[in-house]
């Protein structure tokens, strides 16, 4: 592997030795050339000069006295072994004296004199100096000589060629044999930076083996190395951490049920954990990360909210939290809470945002609920206010009548029934009331008894005969025969029958039929309501029984109501241990409740031939009531019913009034009103009770709570009866008669 | 030196070849060149170089016209003709010749000491002149002599042997 490396050094360096040395020889000949070329010029100048002047001197007596021959012999003095071509001697008037040519292939000296001085060619030189006789030329001397002074510099030349190739080899041999010493140093650190390469390791090193430069690369090496095998290490440890954290992450977000989404703004890319597609039933290829598919499964109706939230949030940095629905893949809807934070340049650009999916869907339904309760409850407050209004107005114009002292007897008889009617309507819907709220509040306790359903019936019948007779409908009512006995509260059943009845009444158009049926099946007891009125819708058969929940089944042929009876009888009969169900053929089909009794063995009814004799009216005479109240109309109009029906009676309005009358007047009843002036019904009933002498007498308490709470209360203070205003006088009369039996 | 070249040319004009004298006048200009006198004979750098002429005037004509603008040696030249009877006096050359040949003999005899003597024609002793002018191959020469030489205590330069006609007693 190394070889290539090698010779690739070992030619650099050669390269480098070659240039520089090449160099340094060509320069070094080139000087030596130029320094001996001019040596060489210069000695041949001096040479001919000097043999010039020779042949002037010894010539200059041939010269002076015109003897050529003399200057001849001169000029033959000459060697032409020195390269001599041809000499000359010329007279003072430049004219040729004396001339030899040692070459007969070169030319004659020139028959006039040259000028002064040498003329240097390439391979001949020549001189002509004067030949002077006291500072006076008397002739010239002229010498031609070739020099060879290139065959000479050929030869210098060829010479240093040879000198420079010895020199160059000596050096490359002496730089291959040194080189190894800088060379394999280097070649150790390159194969332990190869095998670091290819094992990925950082525990081997490179071995030091000089001092220089390169053992300092070595050590510089193995430092490298030791700082990146850290490096490694402590990205590797950092690389666990992070993992480490992001496993924690990961398991806190799939703990729960809030999703991830994370935004890049500038890539326009979105990743959304797995968990939550998961949840919405998406597979990636369904969900790219990109912001379209979070916002193309936003509900239409929810996307410019959250648009306008994202924009609020990257306007003024706001936290991001919207609410909006999200589509599944079967495309079913679900809640999502949105919340999320931008990240933000130094410039402040939001270049991404992350945050949190929390499906909300349940408590989304929940407030769903919470809002149509609420919007029931509102409803029933309206229909409330309206339901207690209704009957107001003909009692307001029934009083107005009965003042009026031209009223004939049977219109004032017609105008009392009304009255009668209306007021045991709102007294029911009242004491409806009541019971709904003892329900909702599990305090209504049933007092139970052997009862017989035929009385129960028969009583329901009675109570609902007025509203049937009102709405023209007729009646059919199927008594058990033999008569089934249940266990139960006679009151509280008469209250349910009684107000499926009036429901039916209710209901059905005027001149409908109303049927009310009841036989003994197996251990039951079935009672069976039926008419032929509106129906009820067949989604709504269950939810009829809810509270506040009313048939809206057309608004102007709604009769109205609070929605509370069906509640009220669901819950009257499953206290008894029943059940009761709806039936319908549909929106004016008519509507048939069937409610089922568990029923007890059968017995002889004797308790009927009691109740008969309760029903029994008779005259009380001779009894003494005192009624208090600090509402003098109520005190006076409740003394003048009970006057009417043959009882003495005295009034009090206040408290301590009611003591004092109680003292002088010795009632056998007093009707005390608990929210007197003073001292409060409470203290007066305690006193009352305090004292011997009228300790017998009979406390029946009136107030416009009927709640259990106020009941308890009351039997607390000392009384025996607690009725709520107004009065129903049925009950009253019958406490009254139960009074004076005792007596 | 342009008069002296003007007239030399002219005297080779005029007579169709350099007149003898003219060459014989120059010669004589050039020799001290090439001859070294003992030291002491000049007293001074600029002291004259003294020429005495004997016999031949055409010689001294031309000498006194070259010696009017040439030195020799770097040193002005005198130019003195000697008449007849008169004595040589101590000149630095005496030139002495011309048809009246012994007395030209004689007096070059006479003259002793460092004494450059020259006459013309071959010399009939060793002794007789230092230098004489002759004519070889129609070219003016001079021989050299230098017993004489020696005898009047001159050198004569190589050079000037080197081109003398012939050389007495030369070992």
């Amino acid at each position: 592997v190394n070889l290539l490396d090698r010779r690739s050094i070992q030619g650099k360096l050669t390269r480098i030795l070659v240039v520089t040395v090449g160099t340094a020889l060509l320069l070094a000949a080139a000087v030596l050339l130029a320094v001996e070329t001019a040596k060489t010029s210069a000695s041949i100048r001096r040479d001919l000069v000097t043999q010039a002047d020779i042949i002037g001197l010894s010539s200059e007596a041939a010269l002076t006295f015109n003897d050529p021959k003399v200057g001849e012999q001169n000029l033959r003095a000459l060697s032409p072994k020195h390269g001599m071509v041809a000499a000359a001697i010329y007279d003072a008037q430049g004219r040729l004296f004396a001339s030899v040519r040692f070459d007969s292939a070169q030319p004659q000296p020139p028959a006039v004199r040259p000028a002064d001085g040498i003329a240097f060619g390439l391979q001949h030189a020549s001189v002509v100096r004067p030949v002077l006789q006291n500072r006076e030329r008397i002739g010239s001397v002229y010498i031609l000589v070739r020099h060879g002074i290139v065959v000479e510099i050929l030869q210098y030349l060829a010479w240093l060629v040879a000198v420079m190739l010895a020199s160059l080899s000596g050096a490359i041999l002496l730089l291959r044999r040194l080189q190894r010493g800088l060379t394999a140093p280097i070649l150790d650190v390159s194969r332990v930076a190869q095998s670091v390469l290819d094992r990925g390791t950082f525990n081997v090193r490179a071995v030091r083996t000089t001092d220089d430069e390169v053992g300092r690369l070595v050590d510089a090496f193995n430092a490298m190395l030791d700082e990146l095998g850290n490096r490694a290490r402590v990205l590797r440890e950092a690389n666990e951490a992070l993992s480490a954290s992001e496993a924690r992450y990961q398991l806190a977000a799939q703990g729960s049920s809030a999703g991830l989404w994370d935004w890049d703004l500038d890539n326009d890319t979105m990743f959304v954990s797995p968990r939550f597609k998961t949840a919405l039933g998406y597979s990636d290829s369904d969900f790219p990360d990109r912001p379209s598919s979070l916002l193309g499964i936003v509900h239409p109706e929810d996307q410019s909210l959250l648009q306008a939230a994202i924009d609020a949030h990257l306007a003024d940095a706001s936290p991001l939290q919207a609410e909006c629905r999200l589509r599944d893949v079967r495309g079913d809807w679900h809640w999502f809470l949105v919340t999320g934070m931008a990240r933000r340049t130094a410039q402040g650009r939001p270049f991404r945002m992350a945050g949190s999916l929390v499906d909300v869907t349940q408590r989304k339904q929940s407030e769903l609920l919470l809002h149509e309760a609420n919007q029931a409850k509102d409803t029933f407050l309206a229909t409330l206010a309206h339901e207690l209004r209704n009957p107001l107005a003909p009692l307001r114009t029934g009083v107005q009548i009965l003042k009026s002292p031209k009223a004939a007897p049977s219109t004032v008889q017609r105008t009392l029934e009304t009255m009668d009617r209306q007021l045991t309507h709102m007294v029911r819907l009242i004491d409806d009331l009541l019971d709904i709220s003892r329900i909702s509040s599990g305090k209504i306790r049933l007092e139970l008894a052997r009862v017989s359903l035929r009385r129960v019936i028969q009583t329901a019948v009675d109570l609902g005969r007025p509203a049937m007779d009102a709405a023209g409908h007729s009646l059919s009512v199927e008594l058990p025969d033999p008569d089934v006995p249940l266990q139960g509260d006679d009151t509280r059943l008469t209250q349910a029958f009684g107000n499926l009845l009036n429901n039916a009444a209710k209901y059905t158009p005027p001149g409908g039929r109303v049927r009310i049926r009841a036989w003994q099946e197996g251990q039951s007891a079935i009672v069976e309501v039926s008419d032929n009125g509106i129906g009820i819708p067949g989604d709504m058969l269950e939810t009829v029984f809810d509270l506040f929940t009313q048939v809206n089944e057309g608004a102007e042929r709604s009769p109205g109501g609070l929605g509370i009876g069906l509640f009220l009888v669901r819950s009257l009969v499953e206290m008894h241990g029943g059940s009761i169900a709806a039936a319908s053929a549909g929106p004016g089909q008519g509507t048939m409740f069937t409610v089922r009794l568990p029923c007890v063995a059968r017995v002889a009814a004797q308790d009927a031939g009691a109740r008969e004799a309760v029903v029994e009216r008779g005259v009380a005479d001779e009894m003494r009531v005192l009624v208090v109240d600090d509402n003098i109309d109520a005190a006076e109009t409740l003394s003048t019913f009970l006057e009417m029906t043959g009882m003495h009676t005295r009034m009090a309005h206040t408290g301590p009034a009611a003591v004092d009358a109680a003292l002088d007047y010795r009632p056998d009843v007093v009707l005390l009103d608990i929210g007197l002036p003073g001292i409060d019904g409470y203290e007066v009933a305690r006193r009352i009770r305090s004292r011997p002498e009228v300790s017998r007498v009979l406390l029946i308490a009136l107030t416009g709570w009927g709640t259990e709470a106020d009941q308890r209360r009351a039997r607390e203070a000392g009384f025996d009866h607690h009725l709520t205003k107004p009065v129903d006088v049925g009950a009253l009369d019958a406490l009254l008669r139960q009074k004076r039996r005792q007596a | 030196v342009l008069i002296g070249w003007l007239a030399a040319i002219c005297a080779v004009d005029a007579h169709g070849a350099v007149r003898e004298s003219a060459i014989k006048a120059a010669y004589l200009l050039k020799f001290p060149n090439f001859v070294e006198w003992p030291a002491g004979t000049f007293g001074g750098a600029q002291d004259p170089l003294v020429i005495a002429v004997y016999g031949d005037d055409e010689v001294a004509a031309e000498l006194e016209q070259l010696t009017a603008s040439r030195r020799a040696e770097g040193r002005p030249v005198t130019v003195r003709r000697l008449r007849e009877g008169e004595p040589p006096g101590k000149p630095h050359i005496l030139y002495a010749a011309g048809p009246r040949e012994m007395r030209a003999r004689e007096l070059l005899a006479s003259a002793t000491g460092p004494v450059l003597t020259v006459t013309d024609g071959p010399a009939e002793s060793p002794d007789s002149a230092v230098l004489a002018f002759v004519v070889a191959d129609g070219q003016v020469r001079f021989n050299a002599s230098l017993t004489a030489a020696a005898a009047h205590n001159l050198r004569l330069s190589a050079r000037l042997l080197a081109v003398a006609n012939q050389v007495e007693g030369r070992p």
